[in-house]
């Protein structure tokens, strides 16, 4: 399978800063992921939603760059809402503990509308 | 009882279902697992650089069972760390923990280190952040150390995940030889180009060299046809030397002229006469050449040739060896020439003895020129001698026919007067 490159959008949502992201999700993400992360620090969201492609294929080498980034989102106190998951990533995303950092939300609407209610 | 029935049934679906979700967690861990074997793989021999590998597979291992830091490092056979890669573990703290691990290895030497590894505390200071080391072999010369530290979903680490874990470091292990392997390609495949580049430059080099060569045979081949060959040889042995002095030597003189050349041309006109002239000067060359001599000088319709055999026998001999075989090919070139109703008057004198021969510099103000001579009443009398003859006569100084008397036997023609010279000389012929 030929993985599809990354591309992150960043948008903002209110307080909310919604990073949109393109493509398949694997070790080779590490760059692209990092900058975008890099990208919210001038606005100092305190609330970043994560937003996936349905299709997109995420393997662990893509959950340790996640992983890499979350922590950093908890060193800096941030709230994190995951989106877009497939039923399979939404259980490895369980799995393998990401779960603790973020909560995984059935869609973005869903992900907004909680989050905005957070202070 | 039947609602006791019903209670009972449901706790057991309930249990079941239980079972059931827990089996099919397990299954798609080890699904995921399987992924990540099928994932690591691919990207490990997908890349040939070796720090990407050692990244790409840390990433994979950690991503695989959801871990914050770990590290990866490498140390060769003298417990020095080739490479050390962290992720998640602060600056600080991975420059600490270099410092132990190479501490550890220096110590201990890599494979004692091992089992120390094993006993370490996970709890000591350097490690803190890191809950399972696993040392392991790569090869003779190599050691990994992957460390990770505890795992996000708070479960620890199982047999079964240090097995995945062993298997991915085999399949790294041989991802790393290939990387190596590839690397060292690229090494020699560099050297070669180098080595290649530098035969083709000495290649260029020597065929510039071989043109400039082939430029200066030309100019000697074209120079030689001006050159007495006695130049030539004095060049060819000592190239850089400067030419010496005229010096006093022993040698023969052949001088040569066409007898009545003015009025041959008034008969058939200067072109025709330098065609035969041509023609026969061709052919006497080589019989000059065969008998080892050189011709010093042209003019018009004479020729001077030096014989510098150092037996002074042998110079003479050599002389009118020449003479003799110009004579004979004159009769042979009449044939040849339609035009000449009888053969060329080619008369010869031939004089030996001792005089000034080498080169000669003429300075003036717009530079030297250099000849190669002999001078000397020598030359003079060999001139004058020659310009006594008459319809292709061979004539001789008494010196020249003392030295060939042995061979050939030259006539006395009785003491003649030579013009400018003051005494009268003894002149032999040689039919």
């Amino acid at each position: 399978m030929n993985q599809r490159p990354n591309e992150v959008k960043m948008e903002s949502r209110g307080d909310i800063i919604l990073l949109d992201i393109r493509g398949d999700v694997t070790a080779s993400s590490e760059p692209s992921l990092n900058s975008a992360y890099a990208g919210t620090k001038e606005s100092s969201p305190k609330k970043i939603i994560l937003k996936f492609e349905d299709s997109a294929y995420i393997n662990s080498g893509g959950i340790a760059v996640l992983i890499q980034v979350l922590a950093q989102t908890r060193r800096n106190n941030q709230k994190i809402g995951i989106t877009g998951l497939s039923d399979h990533f939404k259980k490895v995303f369980n799995m393998v503990g990401i779960t603790k950092f973020a909560t995984i939300y059935p869609s973005l609407q869903d992900a907004l509308s909680a989050m905005s209610a957070m202070s | 009882m039947p609602n006791e029935d019903f209670h009972v049934q449901l706790e057991q679906l309930t249990a079941s279902l239980k079972q059931a979700e827990e089996m099919r967690a397990e299954l798609d861990r080890r699904i995921f697992h399987l992924k990540t074997l099928y994932d690591v793989s691919k990207d490990m021999y997908g890349s040939v650089e070796v720090d990407a590998i050692l990244r790409s597979f840390l990433l994979m291992s950690m991503g695989n069972f959801g871990v914050v830091t770990g590290f990866i490092l490498l140390a060769n056979v003298h417990a020095a760390i080739e490479r050390f890669i962290t992720l998640g573990i602060q600056d600080t703290d991975s420059f600490s923990s270099r410092t132990e691990w190479q501490k550890i290895l220096k110590q201990k030497g890599l494979y004692d280190s091992m089992t120390a590894l094993k006993d370490l505390s996970h709890s000591e200071s350097f490690l803190s952040p890191i809950t399972l080391t696993l040392p392991f072999i790569m090869d003779d010369n190599t050691m990994a150390l992957l460390g990770l530290g505890a795992k996000l979903s708070g479960d620890v680490y199982s047999p079964d995940d240090k097995e995945l874990l062993y298997t991915l470091l085999n399949n790294l292990s041989v991802a790393i030889k290939n990387a190596r392997s590839f690397e060292q390609i690229r090494r020699l495949n560099l050297d070669l180009e180098a080595k290649n580049l530098e035969l083709s430059n000495a290649l260029n080099e020597l065929k510039e060299s071989l043109r400039k060569i082939e430029i200066l045979e030309s100019i000697k081949a074209n120079l030689s046809k001006f050159v007495p060959t006695a130049v030539t040889r004095l060049i060819e042995k000592a190239p850089a030397e400067a030419f010496s002095e005229l010096q006093e030597r022993d040698l023969s003189v052949l001088f040569l002229d066409v007898g009545g050349y003015t009025a041959l041309c008034e008969r058939l006109g200067h072109s025709v006469v330098h065609d035969i002239i041509e023609k026969h000067f061709s052919v006497f060359m080589d019989a000059i050449y065969a008998n080892n001599g050189d011709v010093n000088e042209t003019a018009g319709d004479g020729l001077m040739v030096l014989f510098l055999n150092e037996d002074q026998k042998g110079n003479a001999i050599d002389a009118v060896r020449t003479a003799l075989a110009i004579r004979d090919q004159t009769l042979r070139l009449k044939d040849e020439c339609t035009m000449l109703y009888r053969p060329l008057d080619i008369n010869m004198g031939i004089n030996s003895g001792t005089a000034l021969v080498g080169a000669a510099k003429f300075e003036s103000l717009i530079g030297s020129r250099w000849t190669y001579t002999a001078r000397g009443t020598l030359t003079n009398v060999a001139a004058r001698i020659s310009a006594l003859g008459s319809q292709g006569t061979l004539l001789l100084s008494r010196t020249t026919a003392d030295r060939v008397r042995e061979i050939f036997s030259p006539m006395s023609r009785g003491m003649q007067k030579l013009k400018n010279v003051s005494e009268e000389v003894e002149v032999f012929e040689l039919k």
